[in-house]
């Protein structure tokens, strides 16, 4: 596998979330006063047990799921309070990479890549599928890069899960990302694979110069690849520094217990 | 604990007599007797009819195929094309938007609730109701028959792609929202490849539907060969009626190998598209050639369809000039209506049409049973009897009730005999090949045990078949249902009884407050059933 186009985007952003409370029912916070800051590139990986709110964290970022209070400052705006075309805007400097891929089944390996320039061409280049020839070019490219590029014109449903999350984070990374949002990209798959998709998360934020945010159930790859790890457990942070200083006492905290730990 | 006892009467039986069933075939036995009675159906006239079916069938043979007839059909059969054609490519067309306007899973629920109604109300009146309101309106000729079948076409397919969106997978469309596209390229890129395949399918089906319901618009001035098949009736040609429905049953079946070619098409390969190299780096080409080429046919083929049905069909402008005033003077001197037709009419028709649909929906599924086991491959393996089986099915089904209806009136006369007949015998096909379909998907796993064991064929069919086919003969039988109930009210207007024959005599006397009354029966008998039907499907199936 090829190392990714290096095409940098400078200096990193900065993601400052300031006391982040979600509630899918009224007086039920999932998200109870989440408050951290993103500004350096590299992976982040939060951990933490099933429901306890990693995922909603990660849609609040970028609305999938609207938050009930807070601030989510990127680059001085604040994402929790757009609207319509301004969430549009900002929403296209996110990438996001889906645990169960997302693909449009029916749709080829390279218009799935193409995807993710839908925020930045008119919809009748969608509709014809007249992408400009820079980003066609740009999305053989991220192809090769992801080890698919034999696999342009594959229809989605007929690859591996492996494979489809490769074309997922193409997706992503062809959005020109400030900031990769990763929800259990590895979940579905298998252990060697879940380690390919791995590095490849951690090339795309090392190459872009970009945080990449994944949410992950394991802790072995999570202190594998993480420069930083934030640990959830009901609803706020107990844990958010390197992987070194994980101790099984965090993790007891975190996951509750110790006889999972061996 | 006791041991268990070996034998005696604290041993159940395998098969214990189930006692609700058997009232409930009493019950429904005592149904079908008091049915028959209201609808004046005896085993007299039932005989006496098979007389007069067996001279009609005379009259009817050999088929008229005279030079100047040879070319009426013709004539007609192309104006009726025209008329589906044109139908089917508008209707679809508008039935895009409002489908989409209609799903709840991407619309504003105020959105949906609006294009829900329009929908239901396309649906609600029978093409031939909606036919005989644009022939007010608008005239009689073609133009009557194409709005009504737009209007048809447009109940139901929007309705299919609203289903359609409502069930695909949320997953992409969500991907893509997050990348922040707008709506219509979320429509584009994610909607539009996951519903295709079945959009194609229902467009397709919508095509053949609409070349069976212009020979039914022309009964009532709607054009077409219905109109040249109304006229052979009351001229008594009854040889030239012959030739006109084999050339309707051979048009409809041409049509269905059309759209299964259509299908092919579209439906079950996506396209790939390909990749070849070029000197700055490898180009991209949505389509491979023969895929671009398949393309290009079809668009080329249904463009020039409907140019020519455009160019050729007769539409009368003058007529369009004044139509908005002639829809508007229609519902004036529909207002107010004539509440005290009810009772003196409508009731007893309306209790007509319930009992005709019913009745009609009972000997439907006794005649499609076995025709269904026919058909099914898995029970006869005789290939020359699953294609006579399907020949019967689709030769039934191409011919509409309302043309059945009148072959039967001639029959049997007038009245809810051919009316319960003609529903019967048009519901024979659809509700045929349903079962036909439960039946082939049927496990095998059971049947081959029965097999094995030695069961004889009746045993296989009742304990092998039939627990596995229930759910879907009572769910076919129901929907069949709710569709007959909207096939009997109109029967009528051949004189096969029920509504129909109120309407059609309110209109001949052109007190169109009664007419008025009669729609809003209809309407209501429609919504009713459709609650029954729903409750029924949700508490039994």
């Amino acid at each position: 596998m090829s190392a990714l186009p290096n095409e940098a985007s400078g200096t990193c952003r900065t993601l400052i979330i300031r006391n982040l409370v979600k509630e899918y029912r009224a007086g039920q916070p999932v998200l109870r006063d989440i408050s951290l800051t993103i500004d350096e590139p590299g992976t982040v990986a939060i951990i933490g047990p099933s429901g306890t709110g990693k995922s909603t964290l990660i849609r609040c970022i970028n609305r999938l799921v609207d938050p009930t209070s807070g601030s989510i400052m990127l680059d001085g705006v604040d994402l929790a309070k757009l609207q319509g075309d301004a969430l549009r805007q900002a929403r296209r400097r996110l990438g996001m990479v889906f645990q169960e891929y997302n693909l449009v089944e029916r749709l080829t390996v390279i218009e799935n890549v193409l995807c993710g320039r839908l925020g930045y061409v008119p919809v009748w280049r969608s509709w014809t599928r007249r992408f400009p020839e820079a980003d066609i070019a740009r999305a053989f490219a991220l192809l090769e890069s992801v080890g698919l590029g034999d696999f342009a014109t594959r229809r989605a449903d007929q690859l591996s899960g492996g494979q489809r999350q490769r074309v997922g984070i193409a997706r992503a990374v062809m959005q020109e990302p400030d900031l990769v949002l990763a929800d259990e990209p590895t979940s579905s798959l298998d252990p060697k694979t879940s380690v390919e998709i791995m590095e490849l998360l951690a090339e795309v934020g090392r190459d872009r110069g970009i945080p990449v945010l994944v949410n992950i159930h394991n802790v072995a790859l999570a202190k594998r690849y993480a420069r930083r790890i934030i640990g959830m457990s009901k609803g706020l942070i107990v844990y958010d520094g390197p992987p070194a200083g994980l101790q099984d006492s965090h993790l007891a905290e975190i996951y509750g217990g110790e006889g999972w730990m061996e | 604990m006791s041991a268990l006892p070996a034998t005696g009467s604290l041993r159940s039986r395998a098969f214990p007599p189930n006692w609700p069933l058997r009232i409930a075939a009493v019950l429904f036995l005592a149904y079908v007797a008091y049915a028959a009675q209201i609808l004046d159906i005896r085993w007299e006239r039932f005989v006496q009819g098979l007389d007069n079916g067996a001279r009609f069938l005379g009259r009817m043979f050999p088929p008229n195929t005279a030079a100047d007839k040879m070319q009426l059909l013709l004539d007609g059969m192309l104006e009726s094309l025209q008329i589906a054609i044109i139908a089917t490519g508008a209707g679809v067309l508008l039935a895009l938007p409002l489908g989409l306007f209609a799903a709840r899973n991407l619309m504003p629920l105020p959105v949906t609730v609006l294009a829900r109604g329009l929908i239901a109300l396309c649906r609600t009146f029978h093409p031939v109701i909606v036919a005989i309101l644009f022939v007010k309106a608008v005239g009689f000729g073609a133009l009557a028959g194409i709005l009504a079948l737009i209007v048809a076409t447009l109940g139901f397919i929007a309705k299919l792609i609203a289903e359609a969106i409502e069930e695909m997978s949320m997953k992409p469309i969500e991907a893509l929202r997050a990348a922040g596209a707008p709506f219509l390229s979320v429509v584009i890129m994610g909607v539009v490849p996951q519903v295709l395949p079945r959009f194609i399918g229902f467009a397709a089906y919508q095509l053949d539907s609409n070349l069976r319901n212009s020979a039914l618009v022309g009964l009532v001035g709607g054009g077409g060969i219905g109109a040249t098949l109304f006229t052979a009736f009351q001229r008594f040609d009854y040889d030239f009626v012959l030739t006109i429905i084999i050339a309707i049953i051979a048009a409809v079946m041409a049509g269905e190998v059309l759209s299964a070619f259509m299908r092919r098409i579209y439906q079950d390969e996506a396209p790939t598209g390909e990749v070849k190299r070029g000197p700055t780096g490898p180009i991209w080409h949505r389509f491979t050639t023969t895929e671009r080429t398949l393309r290009l046919a079809f668009w080329g083929i249904a463009a020039l369809a409907l140019g020519w049905s455009f160019q050729t069909i007769e539409i009368i402008p003058e007529f369009l000039y004044d139509a908005p005033q002639q829809t508007a003077d229609l519902f004036a001197r529909m207002w107010p209506i004539d509440w005290s037709y009810y009772g003196s009419t409508v009731q007893t028709a309306l209790v007509e049409t319930l009992h005709t649909a019913t009745l009609g929906t009972i000997l439907a599924i006794l005649l499609a049973t076995p025709v269904a086991l026919m058909c099914a491959r898995n029970v006869s393996t005789s290939i020359w009897v699953n294609t006579l089986g399907r020949f019967i099915l689709v030769a039934t089904r191409s011919v509409h009730t309302l043309v059945w209806a009148l072959l039967f009136v001639a029959v049997f006369g007038p009245g809810a005999l051919a009316g319960v007949m003609a529903v019967a015998v048009h519901s024979i096909g659809f509700t045929g090949k349903f079962l036909a379909e439960a039946i082939e998907e049927a496990k095998p796993g059971p049947i081959e045990a029965l097999r094995a064991a030695g069961a004889p064929r009746r045993a296989v069919l009742l304990k092998g078949f039939w627990p596995q086919v229930k759910p879907a003969f009572l769910a076919v039988s129901l929907f069949r249902w709710d569709i007959n109930v909207r096939e009997s009210a109109v029967l009528g207007l051949v004189g096969a009884g029920g509504l129909g024959v109120a309407l059609q005599a309110a209109m001949d006397n052109l007190y169109w407050d009664q007419v008025g009354l009669v729609l809003v029966v209809i309407f209501a008998v429609v919504v009713v059933t459709e609650l029954v039907t729903s409750v029924v499907r949700a508490r039994v199936i």
